[in-house]
């Protein structure tokens, strides 16, 4: 059975292909157009997916979109009512959009896809996120919670999970949405909502918590949960301004794209404003968090959502939740949506279907040419030596291989790689991408067993399994670890490698343990800013003529950017 | 034929003298080598092997037309006429975001392309240009034999061409006529017609946006008032509520609600 699952509208837009229930293919539309966070309905994205699978539009058996158009629009239409008159401006913008396009669904997937009427399907938006977190964990059952920003009607769900169904135990219902409220102040702090949330988690442990009491009163605790002060956010009626100017009142005044940031020295006010919004937002997932456990009495949970793209706090909720075991999919937003429709219909279809569960494999994107772009190098030895030198030089490398991954984040295959500082100091690898934010920290790569020895110190605490999927903030109990942190609190995000699940990678590190003291690669994805990460060689190549980095590598091809 | 009239004037000037004849020559000659240097880099790009093949037999053939022109070309003219010529504009000004002056998909806009519009794209280029050398076989004076041979054995090469990307567009479009239909069409698309599309467009979301706007003012305003006195949420039925009501999970799946 081939069920094609597909997510748009919002931002990342996606596709997944499934064929009898196991995942062949998925890909983001921002990797074919460049355009990232791509909103789209995904035609290229599609179109790799029924090439990867040597099939037809014709042929597929289902397509299934990632939420409930017509429900989606009550709300949307409902909330725009309820704003009138302030919501002249957005009423016309949504409008357009809504009677334009998006209530049209199912005829543009059909017209742009070329899939017939009948096959066009429709799963609920947060029980799509909550399948792709529990259809493809190891878990037989699990508490399943999703937190995001909003689809239809509601904006978190708890589920209990057992065998192939998901029974929805409690949600939280929009307006109340804690990834709108996140957004808002993305945008309240000068960053683009939608793209920059990860900047606003990594401003956090620049500052205190000075403004808590003000979240806490803006965001209070409510019987399912917690529910939004909508006087201060406008994120309901309008999606450009999120903010209401109000939350001035008890933030103090916005900040404007390009106006100073205020993180270091006497005046840190938006990292208290970023560090505030993350301990609220610790403080009612955790809420919901153990509310679900008490319900479900679980040992596992799968999270899922936009804010499940926080490692801060994922690592909050493995330190201090109920729950043993936790599992975050690769890709927990909007694109993750796609797989997770796919999955979903394919339970709910096939009743007796087995579980792809821990066999399922992030790597399901485009794989790189096997032909070599002008400039290129054919190494004669293992292109690990000649990383392992460069490195070992002082230089930054670039290094793809295989297929691109279907979450945001690159979990081996497209990288770049430098070793990294002892003194906290940056390594210059974000920069090299034509990062302007030098704040943001790189990802320290490291193997199973060394993680397993070195992260924690107490030997009950498993991370190896989060670790090996979703990169998570933590302190380290080793010193020498610490002094790479390139954070003021002293975490390092790390990303653990296992001699299975990538063998080159795991052997370049045990290689670099050899010639260091230190077996760890400070890595990051290798994507330049404002764009999503690279697909093929052409895209590979030029993005090193754009960048600082000082080589790439291609399966066994070096390009060299002065060369080229 | 289906030359624009400012593609054919400027042929029937050219061809009545010989300097410019020979500049026209090189013209061509340049338009096809630098076509070949782009079919390559596309072709390189190709996934796919068929299309693949196509593109590099393409740019092989194109690289030999450049030859074969640049060389008569050289034969007719005196040296002081030697200058640098820009490519001949096979488009007759058709040139736009997807295309080159070959006619031929820009590299930067090719994955913007499905295998169909890619193919329809191409076919359209090679017509255009089979239509370009007939027209210059038939103006070519009957003293110059050679360019009539040269004229005949391009016409040769882009009709084995054109019955290739035939066959291919048979093969990936064969279960999407309407597609090919479609794209065919967009491939001969004049500039002028896709201009004036774009001001429908433009005009058509300008005047939808106005009647929207009025259309909050008045027809909405009633609901506006009303659902502003209510401080409740305005929410229906909850999502959690809806999928238990709703026990059959296949038309649960096939409801947009």
């Amino acid at each position: 059975m081939y069920i094609l699952g597909i997510s748009a509208h919002h931002r990342d837009a996606a596709a997944a292909l499934l064929i009898d229930g196991e995942a062949v293919a998925a890909a983001r539309e921002e990797h074919f157009t460049g355009l990232l966070r791509d909103a789209e309905v995904p035609v290229r994205a599609t179109r790799f997916c029924l090439e990867q699978a040597g099939i037809k539009p014709s042929e597929l058996d289902h397509v299934v979109f990632y939420e409930k158009p017509l429900r989606k629009f009550e709300r949307v239409l409902l909330h725009q009512l309820k704003a009138y008159p302030r919501s002249a401006r957005s009423f016309v913008h949504g409008a357009f959009a809504w009677l334009g396009d998006q209530l049209w669904t199912k005829n543009r997937l059909v017209k742009d896809l070329g899939v017939g009427f009948e096959t066009v399907l429709f799963a609920r938006h947060q029980l799509a996120l909550a399948a792709n977190a529990y259809y493809t964990s190891p878990f037989e059952e699990a508490a399943v919670l999703t937190v995001d920003d909003a689809g239809e009607w509601a904006t978190s769900l708890s589920c209990k999970a057992s065998g192939h169904q998901l029974e929805t135990t409690s949600e939280v219902q929009f307006p109340h949405s804690l990834g709108l409220v996140v957004s808002a102040i993305t945008q309240f702090l000068g960053f683009e909502p939608g793209r920059d949330e990860h900047v606003v988690e990594t401003l956090a442990p620049f500052g205190t918590p000075r403004y808590l009491d003000a979240f806490r009163a803006l965001i209070p605790e409510a019987s399912n949960g917690f529910t939004v002060d909508q006087a201060a956010f406008r994120y309901a009626f309008d999606s450009d301004q999120l903010y209401d100017n109000s939350l001035a009142g008890h933030l103090g005044s916005p900040r404007y794209s390009g106006d100073p940031l205020l993180i270091e020295g006497d005046d840190t006010r938006h990292a208290d404003i970023a560090c505030s919004l993350q301990a609220i937002l610790v403080e009612r997932v955790l809420t919901l968090v153990q509310d679900l456990h008490t319900k479900t009495a679980s040992r596992n949970l799968c999270l899922a959502g936009e804010l499940a793209n926080n490692r801060r706090l994922i690592a909050q909720i493995a330190d201090s939740g109920p729950f043993d075991r936790l599992f975050v999919p690769d890709a927990p937003g909007k694109s993750g949506g796609a797989l997770g429709a796919a999955l979903y219909a394919h339970h709910a279809l096939v009743p007796d279907a087995a579980r792809a569960g821990s066999r399922h494999c992030a790597a399901l994107g485009e794989s790189v040419d096997k032909r070599a772009e002008p400039g290129a190098r054919t190494l004669s030895g293992d292109p690990g030596d000649e990383i392992l030198r460069r490195l070992l030089e002082g230089q930054r490398v670039a290094w793809v291989r295989g297929r691109v991954e279907f979450g945001a984040c690159s979990l081996g295959n497209r990288l770049v790689l430098a070793l990294p500082a002892r003194n906290g100091s940056p390594t210059g690898l974000r920069a090299s991408l034509q990062d302007t934010e030098s704040f943001l920290p790189c990802r320290l790569a490291m193997s199973d067993d060394f993680a397993n020895t070195r992260l924690t110190s107490d030997p009950e605490q498993d991370l190896g399994e989060l670790l090996a999927r979703a990169q998570i903030r933590i302190t380290p109990q080793d010193s020498a670890l610490q002094c790479t942190s390139e954070s003021p609190d002293g975490t390092i995000c790390p990303q653990v490698v296992s001699a299975e699940s990538d063998p080159e990678l795991h052997g370049l590190l045990q290689r670099i343990g050899k010639h260091t003291d230190l077996p760890v690669l400070q890595v990051d994805d290798f994507a330049l800013r404002g764009s999503p990460l690279v697909r093929t060689e052409a895209a590979a190549v030029a993005a090193l003529q754009r960048s600082r980095l000082d080589c790439l590598i291609v399966q066994d091809r070096l390009y060299e950017r002065r060369a080229i | 034929m289906s030359l624009r009239r400012s593609t054919r004037s400027r042929l029937y000037a050219a061809f009545k003298h010989r300097a410019s004849c020979a500049r026209l020559w090189r013209e061509l000659a340049a338009s096809e080598t630098s076509g070949a240097a782009d079919l390559r880099i596309l072709a390189r790009r190709q996934g796919e092997t068929s299309l693949r093949k196509l593109l590099e037999g393409l740019a092989k053939d194109a690289e030999r037309h450049a030859t074969a022109l640049r060389d008569h070309a050289a034969t007719i003219e005196t040296s002081d006429q030697e200058d640098t010529v820009l490519p001949f504009d096979f488009t007759a000004g058709r040139r736009d975001e997807t295309r080159d002056c070959h006619g031929f998909p820009r590299t930067d806009g090719f994955e913007d392309l499905d295998a169909i519009s890619y193919l329809a794209t191409l076919k359209v280029a090679v017509q255009g240009s089979q239509d370009l050398y007939a027209l210059c076989s038939e103006l070519s004076p009957t003293k110059d034999p050679d360019a009539v041979a040269i004229c005949q054995s391009i016409l040769g090469d882009l009709q084995d061409r054109a019955d290739s990307i035939d066959r291919a567009l048979e093969k990936h479009g064969s279960d999407r006529p309407l597609e090919v239909r479609h794209a065919l069409r967009a491939a001969r698309r004049s500039p002028f017609m896709a201009a004036w599309k774009r001001t429908g467009l433009r005009s058509g979301a300008g005047f939808s946006r106005g009647v929207l706007y009025i259309f909050y003012w008045t027809l909405m305003l009633p609901f506006g008032l009303l659902s502003r006195r209510s401080t409740a949420n305005p929410r229906v039925r909850g999502d959690a509520d809806q999928a238990a009501s709703n026990s059959d999970l296949r038309s649960q799946l096939r409801s947009q609600y």
